[in-house]
């Protein structure tokens, strides 16, 4: 015999009451995963984050295009500039020229506002193997790096890396068949006392110099 | 005919349990290098086999779920649930997270196949007009995202490049339709039995 699957109408209380209950708990999950509605992407997410509390850069061995190793937080610190930092490496092909190129732009309008004293460009690569110091020191007349300005390091030991790349929301990817290697292109403004206190997408580099001035403008 | 119903039951089970532990291998190594790679292999291929594996198979009626049937008329509440499951695990943020932790990657095979699940219980349950509301909006928000990452000129997924993202896309969108075909025609041939 078939059984009799729905109710009369006037047992549907419980069905209804649930499903507001379901539906609030349902709508609060996706809240939680979300941030509260602000960030579906990780990119979003780890942006968000950094917005809402800012972070000390990691404290770690770092090497500068002479050879000279250098502590990035105490490197910040001891400079006392400003700095926007990206993550590159010497034989990208893509996002990175556009990186270099939008660094390159930067350094410029740095001169031309005379924020040379009040903040630096760093980048630093994450492909370890290849890239020395001497790697990166091509590299840095290839893009026309001034070095008063703009400041290339190298990860002196890989298994730094994923450390470094975590506390700055970075993945890298091997993309295959070849390898090569793809990443989230973001820049990272971090104060002088070493506190990474926004992060910004390609387009909008120029906010995070407009903060740069707005901030010291109220020093 | 006591017989037929037992051999019905092992089959449904047996086909299940191959779906489930095809995607299961695909969270494993060396299988796990295809979901890691690429995003169709983890969107529009290991998603809906997981799905598919509760939506297919048998789970013996106990005297629990009939006293939890009060509370699921229509199979309005199964419907709900599995909803909010599928929204999640639509998310780009949650198809990162799946990648990088490996306890989200547990939570959205469990997950899954319970939304299997619940989809198959509230089609049993369910009327023709909440069964239109329900699979109608879910489709068009998978057409839609399916769009959204074949168009987004950046990349939503950290742990994919951008032309992964856009296999994924592509497949979702073509799952889709494909699905649409299919629930109109089951429901034109179902209304020409009656």
């Amino acid at each position: 015999m078939k059984k009799k699957l729905n109710p009369e109408p006037s047992d549907l209380a419980p069905t209804f009451i649930s499903a507001i209950c379901i539906i609030f708990l349902g709508i609060f999950v996706l809240l939680l995963a979300t941030d509260f509605g602000q960030s579906f992407t990780t990119e979003g997410y780890r942006r968000h984050q950094i917005d809402v509390h800012s972070e000390p850069v990691p404290n770690m061995m770092l090497v500068d295009s002479q050879g000279v190793n250098q502590n990035l937080q105490d490197f910040i610190v001891q400079d006392g500039r400003y700095v926007i930092l990206d993550f590159f490496y010497t034989s990208c092909k893509t996002i990175c020229i556009s990186q270099a190129a939008i660094f390159n732009s930067l350094q410029e309008k740095i001169k031309v506002h005379h924020l040379e004293d009040r903040v630096q460009l760093i980048s630093v690569s994450f492909d370890p193997m290849q890239d020395d110091f001497k790697a990166i020191q091509q590299y840095a007349s290839r893009v026309k790096a001034n070095p008063s300005v703009w400041s290339l390091l190298t990860v002196s030991s890989p298994k730094d890396l994923k450390s470094l790349l975590d506390s700055f929301g970075i993945y890298v990817i091997k993309v295959p068949p070849f390898g090569d290697l793809d990443h989230n292109a973001s820049f990272h403004l971090i104060d002088p006392k070493g506190n990474l206190i926004k992060i910004s997408s390609l387009d909008d580099v120029d906010d995070l110099l407009s903060i740069v001035k707005i901030k010291i403008k109220y020093e | 005919m006591s017989e037929f119903k037992f051999i019905n039951l092992d089959i449904r089970n047996y086909l299940a349990g191959i779906l489930f532990l095809s995607a299961v291998f695909l969270s494993l190594w060396p299988l796990r290098a295809l979901i890691i790679e690429n995003m169709f292999w983890h969107m529009d291929i290991q998603i809906p086999l997981l799905i598919a594996a509760g939506l297919i198979s048998k789970i013996p009626v106990s005297n629990f779920s009939q006293n939890l049937s009060r509370f699921n008329a229509y199979g309005l509440n199964s419907f709900i649930v599995s909803q909010v499951i599928l929204v999640f695990w639509m998310l780009p943020i949650s198809i990162d997270r799946a990648i990088i932790h490996w306890g989200y990657d547990l939570v959205k095979i469990i997950s899954l196949i319970v939304c299997g699940w619940l989809i198959q219980v509230s089609f049993k349950r369910t009327t023709v007009v909440i069964e239109i509301f329900f699979v109608g909006y879910f489709l068009a928000m998978m057409l839609w995202v399916g769009f959204y990452y074949i168009q987004s000129d950046i990349r939503l997924c950290n742990v994919y490049t951008q032309d992964s993202q856009q296999y994924a896309g592509g497949g979702l969108m073509v799952f889709a339709v494909v699905l649409s075909l299919v629930w109109i025609i089951s429901k034109l041939y179902k209304r020409s039995q009656i």
